[in-house]
């Protein structure tokens, strides 16, 4: 198991957002989270990227407890985080966000990093200067996956990788998923569009007011998420 | 609910400058008159600081404002004005009237933004002076300010002066202590989260403004007590630089009660005088302080009294 | 035409001093979001440095400035690291924290040193004349060296790790942390780089001007003003003001004489500062 969360709780002030959830995500899987706004996807991404603190629980990664590790130090451990919103570094060049992803590789890496990141996304190639703030939202998406993923890192966190994106770029960025999949990368990933989301993953989680409501292989979840969506 | 007009810190804060007409009754020395006097003109200017940190506004400004005050002051001589209640009007008024215009400039910037204006504003007003010799004498300033008259009596003796000054600085506190104590609520929910205030109804311009302007006036009778107490307005005594002592002396003497400005100075003004001559070091220790305050005791000496206080009972 | 074109040159120099203090100072700005009013406390420090090195210790002149840019980059990353670090983003009580030092050093190089200015002379001397107009040996020196370390800088910040690290942390601090960006580490390095800065600035310009413990506040006008007309935090902004104040200022002292020339620049940066604080290039920066 790449990533096993044990009992996971998170509180902002008195109110829980995370009541004692435990998840699995195997080696070389593409994991699914379900659930409407505010069922605590985000709050499980940041708690094991170290954005808020665990009250409880465990999150386990490769073995190592990261509740007891900083912020700054998880990323090194492996883990590529593209965050809710995307938010990418907006008066930076799409190069350099994707090279802030890679920071401290060396150049040899970085160099490496930046050559397979554009074969996969040639619009990496076409905007290269551009400040990133500058692009569309699914632009933004695909920068914002490239600096994910610039460090290989061996567990890629995708908060909302859909949201607010037409169509086409639901698809693009769905491709890009399955392509890195196919390439051995685990994939934990948030959605609350779970018809395409389910497109994508191998099992998942339905959560519902900071609680999973049902986990499993994708077929075992999908009536379930589907019922949430229309809720 | 009745609203009170001044707590227990104000009355405080009154009766410690009150002991300034107690001091005559057991001293003469002209020292001990001097350090006093310009304590005195210290904490009314540290006031106008503080008013605007009530707001979480740092303000470089006061000297420009004490500028104004003392200006009026000395060109009101010059046509033999000297009334005290009068100037003691128009160096708050004059400077308040300045700061509306002025405040509805500069008050639509935060933080940093309304640091670095009030900043500019100093270096502008210390410029004005040096390019309108025909009003302000120029780099001469104006000398041989007449002295004011209370009832009719001329405020000539060193012992009037400083009863004067004292006057001054207690007028300063109760108009500070009043503002500050009456929109209490607003001033701390502006200092807490100005958009959150904002959201919630609070007509924030409103008192951003009324605070700014009254910083202005209250500056302006610091002013107009330098000018008094020198008899001689002078740009050096607006020197843009002066603003880092009197945010030294707020700071250092604690931003969380109108105490912080009175016993900062207080102490700051004393200590600087146990330098003698050697007042310029004395900007070393407010260095040192200053660190000590931000990084050790966020509540200046007034809150660590305080603190302390609460232990002890 | 003799004095326009003396006045202009006049003007440059002025501008490349400015844009070395002003490159610091916005840098800091930039990527902390901390006002630094150490800055000339920084400046004169590098001035006194040099100073000792070539009065005291016998050291030349250039490496004399070399440890004068080490010493003020030291002591601007242990203070970023130890004290700054702690409240960065609290911005009053990072002004405060860089005032109370900037009050630190002046007094303490006012103990060391005394109240009166230094004899403190730069080495090259000499001009290049050309017809009527001369240009002094060392206004060209700082001119190099200002355009080298805009070049520099220009570098770090945009070509190196390093400098894409800061950028990114001030950004959005929150993503690049997750990233594995460490403040803690990068910050002090970015603190050291601009007080290095005005420590260069200092040793370089000091001798020309002159040094003595009160040269910091102008110091701290001046790189407010440029680096407001330049957009706070903007370093393209920063350098092409600094050159606008140098030379409004020269023109206005030889035209006009007294401070009118600083007064409508004072009243243009206020005038900025309300109505557009991306400065007069309108580059983007971070808010307050
Ligand atoms: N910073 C925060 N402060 C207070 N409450 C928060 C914060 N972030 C999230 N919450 C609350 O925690 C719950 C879970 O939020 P979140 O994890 O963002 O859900 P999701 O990502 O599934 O939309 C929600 O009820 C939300 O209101
Ligand atoms: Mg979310």
């Amino acid at each position: 198991m790449l990533l096993r969360i044990e009992d996971l709780w998170v509180r902002y002030g008195g109110i829980a957002a995370l009541s004692g959830i435990s998840i699995d995500v195997p080696e070389g899987e593409t994991v699914l989270l379900v659930g409407a706004n505010g069922a605590g996807k985000s709050s499980t991404i940041n708690a094991i990227i170290g954005l808020v603190p665990a009250r409880k629980g465990r999150i386990l990664f490769q073995g190592t407890d990261l509740t007891q590790i900083p912020c700054e130090r998880r990323a090194r451990l492996g883990i590529g985080y593209s965050p809710e919103g995307r938010r990418v570094f907006p008066t930076m060049s799409v190069t350099d966000n994707v090279l802030s992803g890679a920071f401290g590789l060396g150049r040899k890496r970085q160099t490496e990093a930046l050559e397979w990141l554009r074969s996969v996304f040639p619009l990496l190639i076409d905007r290269d200067k551009q400040p990133a703030g500058q692009l569309s939202g699914g632009q933004q998406q695909v920068v914002a996956l490239a600096r994910a993923m610039a460090s290989f890192p061996k567990l890629l966190l995708l908060d909302e990788p859909f949201l607010g994106l037409a169509p086409v770029w639901i698809k693009q960025i769905g491709d890009a998923i399955l392509h890195l999949r196919a390439r051995g990368t685990t994939v934990l990933m948030t959605e609350q569009m779970a018809r395409p989301a389910l497109k994508l993953a191998t099992s998942g989680y339905v959560l519902r007011g900071g609680e999973i409501r049902r986990g499993g292989p994708v077929d075992a979840i999908r009536d379930v998420a589907l019922a949430d969506e229309y809720l | 609910m009745r609203i009170k007009l001044l707590g227990w810190t104000e009355v405080a804060a009154l009766l410690l400058l009150a002991c300034g007409f107690v001091v005559p009754v057991f001293t003469r020395s002209v020292l001990v008159y001097s350090v006093l006097n310009q304590a005195f003109v210290g904490v009314i200017a540290a006031e106008s600081v503080w008013i605007m940190l009530r707001m979480n506004l740092l303000s470089f400004a006061t000297p420009a404002f004490m500028a104004i005050g003392g200006y009026t002051v000395a060109i009101a001589g010059q046509y033999n004005i000297t009334d005290a209640f009068l100037m003691t009007a128009a160096a708050f008024l004059v400077p308040a009237l300045v700061a509306v215009p002025l405040g509805a400039l500069v008050l639509r910037l935060r933080g940093t933004y309304f640091v670095l204006v009030t900043f500019v504003l100093s270096q502008i007003m210390q410029l004005l002076i040096f390019e309108t010799p025909g009003l302000t004498g120029g780099s001469n300033g104006i000398s041989g300010v007449a002295a004011v008259t209370l009832f009719g009596t001329e405020m000539g003796t060193n012992r009037l002066v400083l009863e004067y000054a004292c006057g001054l600085a207690m007028v300063a506190t109760l108009i500070t202590g009043v503002l500050t104590r009456y929109f209490r609520q607003h001033f701390a929910a502006i200092e807490e989260n100005e958009i959150l205030a904002e959201s919630l109804g609070l007509v924030v311009w409103r008192y951003k403004a009324l605070g700014f302007v009254v910083a202005a006036g209250v500056a302006g009778l610091a002013g107009y007590s330098l000018v008094n107490m020198l008899l001689t307005a002078h740009p050096s005594s607006f020197d843009s630089s002066t603003a880092v002592d009197f945010i030294a002396y707020t700071i250092i003497g604690g931003r969380l009660s109108i105490l912080g400005p009175v016993l900062g100075t207080g102490a700051l003004v004393y200590a600087t005088n146990l330098f003698g001559t050697h007042g310029q070091y004395a900007q070393g220790l407010y260095g040192v302080l200053i660190l000590v305050v931000v990084l050790a005791a966020r509540g200046g000496i007034a809150g660590t009294i305080a603190a302390l206080w609460r232990r002890v009972s | 035409m003799d004095q326009f074109i003396q006045a202009a040159l006049i003007g440059i120099s002025l501008g490349a001093q400015y844009a070395l203090l002003a490159l610091g100072f916005t840098l800091i700005f930039g990527i902390l979001g901390v006002v630094n009013f150490s800055h000339g406390g920084f400046y004169m420090l590098g001035g006194y440095v040099a100073y000792s090195c070539v009065a005291f210790l016998g050291l030349p002149y250039p490496l004399a400035v070399l440890v004068a840019v080490a010493a003020t980059a030291a002591l601007g990353w242990v203070f970023e690291l130890f004290l700054l670090e702690r409240l960065v983003d609290d911005h009053l009580a990072t002004l405060m924290l860089t005032l109370g030092l900037y009050l630190v050093i002046s007094t303490g190089l006012l103990t060391v040193f005394g109240p009166l200015s230094m004899e403190f002379a730069f080495p090259a001397k000499g001009a290049l004349h050309m017809g009527p107009i001369y240009v002094p040996r060392e206004n060209l020196i700082v001119l190099a060296v200002c355009l080298a370390a805009i070049a520099a800088l220009w570098l770090v910040l945009y070509r190196t790790d390093l400098g894409r690290g800061l950028r990114a942390l001030a950004d959005d601090r929150t993503v690049a942390m997750a990233q594995g960006l460490r403040p803690k580490l990068l910050f002090p390095l970015a603190f050291a780089i601009a007080t290095g800065l005005a420590g260069l600035t200092g040793a370089l310009v000091t001798p020309i001007l002159s040094l003595s413990p009160g040269v910091g506040d102008p110091v701290l006008a001046t790189s407010f003003l440029t680096v407001i007309l330049g957009g706070l935090g903007s370093l393209e902004g920063a350098a092409l003001a600094a050159f606008v104040v140098g030379i409004v200022e020269a023109f206005s002292s030889v035209y006009f004489g007294g401070s009118i020339g600083a007064l409508v620049l004072f009243v243009l940066v206020l005038l900025l500062l309300v109505f557009r604080p991306t400065g007069l290039l309108g580059r983007t920066v971070r808010g307050a």
